[in-house]
């Protein structure tokens, strides 16, 4: 039976980065490792283990897939998201705005950090 | 060297794991070590000793954690036909779990070791053991109707032989005689070849007193309290010994004891009862026979001289008389001396005249 994004979510941290990281372009792992540790400031660092782990799994649902070897580097291998994997990441961050509008709409502006 | 401890942790991985992305993993390895040589903070890790750690999680993660992934692998080997349907060959893709041959190699050997200790002491196991190690008339007794309807045609017995008279007798014999008794380890009343074979340790176990030898009365002598005559007793004693034709046999210097040296030398003595050499002394050749005792009797009460021949001034002696015809007879040779052997001869010929005469009156009684 063919799976919804919604059966997706909500996403492991480790699993938003990875999305995240390919959802401006193809990357191969070390490439995806930079991605995420720069949009985390540095913050967050995935290790190769826990990198492959989870591609494993996301190549397995379908919500990544192989894109071919680097053409400087015939060991790497560049990841793309699919259609699946794009249904998938724009549902978590509509998720997670609507997590941010009631955070918002219940919390005082105090301690969201607004002004 | 440190790529080449990361190359081994990777390779330790699962298969389908480190087929798919152990390369890039050491690709990576590549530029955190040129990184961390050139001085830069790396992207992933700090220091290429994180990378360790990191293999070291992920080796745990995919064998304890990710079990579906390694089964998926062996799945994709599945050959399809061209009709989308799988092929009974594509079993051969199978591959046993490393811990699943282990197991089951440990359980063999396991299963092995005690069959080869329960072989070994078979003693220990009797009552686990599948059969019977001995027979028993209620095991053999079938009771089916449906056996008496349909007219069987398989006779099943128990107990002696029919026509052997002489096993009946044999366990009456065997238990008043304790050297056949001891002899007969399998109870089975046939003295075999290697019940035979350790007949001096068997008769060394009648040693009661530890003297060395056995006396009559180890070998199952007694009078009870009915004679004190020393004499008499003495002379019992021997002819005891003389009649019973496996310790007439064992006691070679007829002294009547077996000493220890005949005990040594049982072995070869029996021999001389094995009247058929079939190599086993039967019923028939250690019982003796009525003729034998009842001869034996006569000579110990006519034979004053004890030169084991009855003379013919012996057999006029007026306790002689009833016998006298019987002597006459047995005297074929007619030398005026009987012997042992001769009266033995005449009494058993009686003997087997007046049983077919009681068969004969017997049967014409049963005539209408």
């Amino acid at each position: 039976m063919k799976r919804s994004a919604d059966d997706f979510l909500p996403l492991a941290p480790a699993v938003l980065h990875i999305l995240l990281a390919l959802a401006g372009e193809e990357l191969h792992g070390y490439g995806i490792m930079q991605e995420v540790a720069r949009q985390s400031d540095g913050r967050y660092k995935l290790g190769p283990g826990t990198l492959y782990d989870n591609l494993q799994r996301l190549v397995k649902q379908g919500i990544v897939e192989p894109a071919g070897e680097a053409a400087e580097d015939s060991r790497r291998r560049y990841y793309r998201l699919t259609s699946l994997g794009r249904g998938v990441i724009a549902a978590e961050i509509s998720r997670l705005e609507t997590v941010v509008r009631e955070a918002r709409l219940h919390i005082p502006a105090t301690l969201t950090g607004r002004s | 060297m440190r790529k080449r401890c990361y190359g081994w942790l990777i390779r330790l991985h699962p298969a389908p794991f480190r087929r798919q992305f152990a390369e890039e993993m050491l690709a990576i390895f590549d530029d955190v070590s040129s990184c961390e040589h050139a001085g830069k903070d790396s992207a992933a890790c700090k220091t290429v000793y994180g990378l360790f750690v990191d293999a070291a999680a992920s080796l745990f993660r995919q064998w304890v954690l990710r079990p579906e992934f390694r089964h998926a692998a062996a799945d994709e080997a599945v050959p399809v036909a061209a009709g989308h349907a799988p092929l009974f060959a594509s079993f051969d893709g199978y591959k046993m779990r490393p811990a699943a041959v282990l197991s089951g190699c440990l359980l063999s050997v396991v299963v092995l070791w005690a069959v080869a200790i329960a072989s070994l002491r078979p003693e220990k196991l009797s009552s686990w053991s599948i059969g019977m190690h001995t027979s028993r008339k209620s095991l053999l007794q079938v009771s089916r109707s449906s056996l008496a309807e349909t007219g069987p045609d398989t006779l099943i017995l128990s107990g002696p032989e029919p026509g052997n008279p002489w096993r009946s007798m044999a366990g009456v014999y065997f238990k008043l005689m304790p050297v056949l008794g001891t002899l007969d380890a399998d109870g089975d009343f046939v003295i075999s070849r290697w019940e035979i074979v350790g007949a001096p340790q068997a008769l060394r176990s009648l040693d009661r007193d530890h003297d060395g030898k056995l006396s009559p009365e180890e070998c199952g002598f007694g009078l009870g309290d009915r004679s004190r005559d020393p004499e008499f007793v003495s002379e019992a004693r021997k002819e005891f010994m003389r009649t019973q034709p496996v310790l007439a046999a064992l006691d070679t210097d007829r002294d009547g004891e077996i000493s220890a040296q005949e005990i040594s030398s049982s072995s070869h003595s029996l021999r001389a009862v094995d009247s058929n050499g079939d190599g086993a002394l039967t019923p028939d050749e250690v019982i003796p026979d009525r003729a034998t005792t009842q001869a034996a009797a006569i000579f110990r009460q006519l034979d004053t001289d004890r030169n084991g021949r009855i003379s013919s001034a012996e057999s006029e002696r007026s306790e002689a008389a009833p016998m006298r015809e019987i002597l006459r007879n047995a005297d074929r040779d007619r030398d005026g001396i009987t012997t042992l052997a001769e009266l033995t001869e005449e009494l058993r010929i009686r003997d087997e005249s007046r049983r077919q005469n009681a068969g004969a009156l017997k049967a014409a009684s049963a005539r209408p």
